[in-house]
């Protein structure tokens, strides 16, 4: 049985096995054969460029879900109860349209920013007890989309469920 | 004496097993990470963040059941636009459809035709008021709009599209807006 006479590694006292006719020969250094890595790192580096120089970084979006109102379908009560009255929200710009206040019925000053908005809907949710009260958004024409979204958010958040966009301001 | 060891050539060279393994883990979060844009999600569309945003994830990724109309701002694409330009509309757009201010019939010509071809594919569309809620496995076959305006653009732009939508016979809708931040209260 033939011993290992492989490069002492300083603390490696194991003695390794060799078996006969396999004795490493004196001299050069075996050579390997190993698969060519050249063009495999450029295409590497080809794609990382490509994604490097492409990529854009985005926010998330997403999609507040609604409802439309159906085509040339008036809708009629077949409970007793009356339909209840709707809370209407106007939404009015300022002179330079960077921002925007809020109307809204039962509320008798301007409502100036969507969380305080957000507010008072819960709140007359909460006094109501109903989620089926509509809600309708009467935005001023010229009021920048950014703002009448909020309102809607903002009335989706109460979790009403029924919320609309008037087609004339009031 | 301190003896100085000579290296010829041949023994010099570069470790580049650390740097391939950077480089692969790169490339597996760019792969991981990308989208591949689509036609229906146009850029240089300035999306609203609503406070405590309601707006639920969606991919983007052109789905069978859904149109989606884009509404870009005038100042779409400039650097320091003006208030008054950003304010106006440059042109709606579905999938690589462009329509001027104006063009309501075409556009809802066009959503009805789309809305025919789901319906002949996969059939009718289910009650008007099903999937209102918006709640995950409710209805997700119905065909709805969705409204993908910037946020400068004014309302009388806007809501045209959705007068479209209704004349197109749609009855869900859907509003893209950015979704709340990472801890901030939905």
């Amino acid at each position: 049985m033939a011993i290992s006479a492989k490069k002492p590694v300083e603390g490696d006292e194991t003695v390794h096995h060799v078996p006969p006719g396999k004795k490493e020969k004196k001299g050069k250094p075996k050579k390997y054969p190993q698969p060519p890595m050249t063009p495999m790192i450029d295409v590497t580096f080809q794609l990382l460029l490509f994604f490097i120089l492409t990529c854009e970084f985005r926010e998330t979006e997403g999609a507040i879900p609604g409802t439309l109102p159906a085509k040339g379908i008036i809708t009629q009560a077949i409970s007793d109860t009356p339909p209840p009255d709707p809370i209407q929200i106007r939404v009015i710009p300022s002179a330079n349209r960077e921002s925007a206040s809020y109307e809204m019925t039962g509320v008798t000053v301007a409502i100036g920013s969507p969380h305080e908005l957000g507010l008072l809907l819960q709140q007359r949710q909460e006094q109501i007890g109903s989620k089926e009260v509509p809600i309708v958004i009467f935005p001023n024409p010229d009021v920048p989309w950014g703002f009448v979204v909020e309102a809607f958010n903002q009335a989706k958040k109460a979790k009403f469920l029924k919320i609309g966009f008037a087609q004339q301001i009031m | 004496m301190a003896k100085h060891q000579v290296y010829s050539c041949s023994d010099v060279g570069f470790n580049m097993t650390p740097m391939i393994d950077c480089t692969f883990q790169l490339i597996i979060f760019f792969i991981l990470a990308s989208q591949v844009a689509t036609d229906a999600y146009a850029s240089n569309v300035k999306l609203v963040r609503p406070v405590d945003s309601q707006a639920i994830p969606i991919a983007v990724a052109p789905f069978p059941n859904k149109v989606v109309v884009n509404v870009l701002s005038a100042a779409a694409g400039e650097k320091d636009p003006d208030p008054e330009m950003a304010a106006g509309v440059k042109f709606y757009k579905i999938n690589q459809v462009k329509f001027n201010v104006g063009e309501w019939d075409r556009m809802a010509d066009v959503i009805k035709n789309m809305r025919t071809e789901y319906e002949k594919q996969y059939g009718t569309s289910k009650a008007p008021s099903a999937g209102a809620s918006g709640k995950e496995g409710e209805d997700d076959r119905q065909f709805f709009l969705e409204v993908r305006a910037d946020q400068r653009v004014k309302w009388e732009d806007v809501a045209p599209v959705i007068r479209a939508g209704v004349e197109a016979g749609i009855s869900k809708l859907n509003i893209t807006a950015l979704t709340a931040r990472v801890g901030e209260s939905r």
